[in-house]
């Protein structure tokens, strides 16, 4: 994993500022995929307002993560909550959201210097696997 | 409405930019915590406006608030805060509707908005040096 990312970086002609462990990796994807799902089934199932129900978990993840050791949580958390801000239209079943937000937290996993610091940054990622389960759930049907 | 939304956006950067750097609050804090003020009081129905209209400006208010996010070293003044939320604004209005339904869509915008400033104020600045530079060899021809 480490290897991959470093190669990412070199590509993107990046300075390797982070590379995360397998324990790591795992934790980020478990958060994006928890914070996308429940974020998803709130706004469905209960029909809220998307930006509510999105800040709200913002909200929790910002508390959470006031500690150093977990500042990273929150960031991979915030890139779920974008995840889950896609409409049925897009996700018809939880399954494709799953797809989604493991493929959110493996895009994060990997671009840890790409487009650093710039602001948007955790909803391109969000942006690029929700449109990736998308194309592949229009081919695959 | 255009106005609004975009007066709006510009509000929503500079919100979460100094909640982040003066009050010290998380980036995600920062953003998340006005954007749910917004949100709530739009969703208890506290002024008499449309609710599309409502909708359309926390979703600006939300995405805006990513603009405000961008790192400390990057965004140095406050013009490049309100030229950011300003781009995000417009950009919101022109191609807002394109990422309807799609998770992440608000996050494309404001990264193509603050990524457009920053290449907008390279560009000026390296057209500058470069205007600078013509006038010292024209004055060493001259002499």
């Amino acid at each position: 994993m480490r290897h991959l990312t470093k190669y990412l970086n070199v590509i993107f002609k990046k300075k390797d500022q982070h590379s995360y462990s397998l324990q790591e990796w795992i934790i980020n994807i478990s958060i994006c995929e928890i914070t996308a799902l429940s974020t998803f089934y709130i706004h469905t199932m209960y029909h809220q307002n998307i930006v509510l129900v999105a800040s709200f978990i913002g909200i929790i993840l910002g508390l959470i993560s006031t500690k150093e050791r977990f500042k990273n949580i929150q960031f991979v958390g915030y890139c779920g909550v974008f995840v889950g801000m896609s409409s049925t239209l897009i996700f018809p079943t939880l399954l494709s959201v799953c797809c989604a937000g493991i493929i959110a937290g493996v895009i994060y996993n990997l671009s840890t210097s790409l487009l650093f610091g710039y602001g948007g940054r955790l909803g391109t990622i969000a942006f690029l696997s929700v449109w990736g389960v998308y194309v592949l759930n229009i081919i695959l049907r | 409405m255009e106005v609004i939304i975009i007066i709006t956006s510009i509000i929503a950067t500079l919100t979460t930019y100094y909640l982040s750097k003066v009050f010290g609050f998380s980036k995600v804090l920062a953003s998340a915590l006005p954007s749910f003020i917004v949100a709530l009081v739009f969703h208890l129905q506290l002024f008499a406006i449309e609710t599309d209209y409502a909708n359309n400006i926390t979703l600006a208010f939300f995405g805006a608030t990513f603009c405000g996010m961008t790192g400390h070293r990057l965004m140095k003044t406050w013009y490049d805060l309100i030229l950011t939320g300003f781009l995000f604004g417009i950009l919101f209005l022109l191609i807002g509707k394109y990422f309807k339904g799609f998770g992440g869509g608000l996050g494309v915008i404001a990264c193509i908005s603050v990524i457009t400033y920053f290449v907008i104020l390279k560009t000026i600045v390296v057209i500058h040096q470069l205007r600078k530079r013509e006038k010292v060899f024209s004055r060493n021809d001259s002499v």
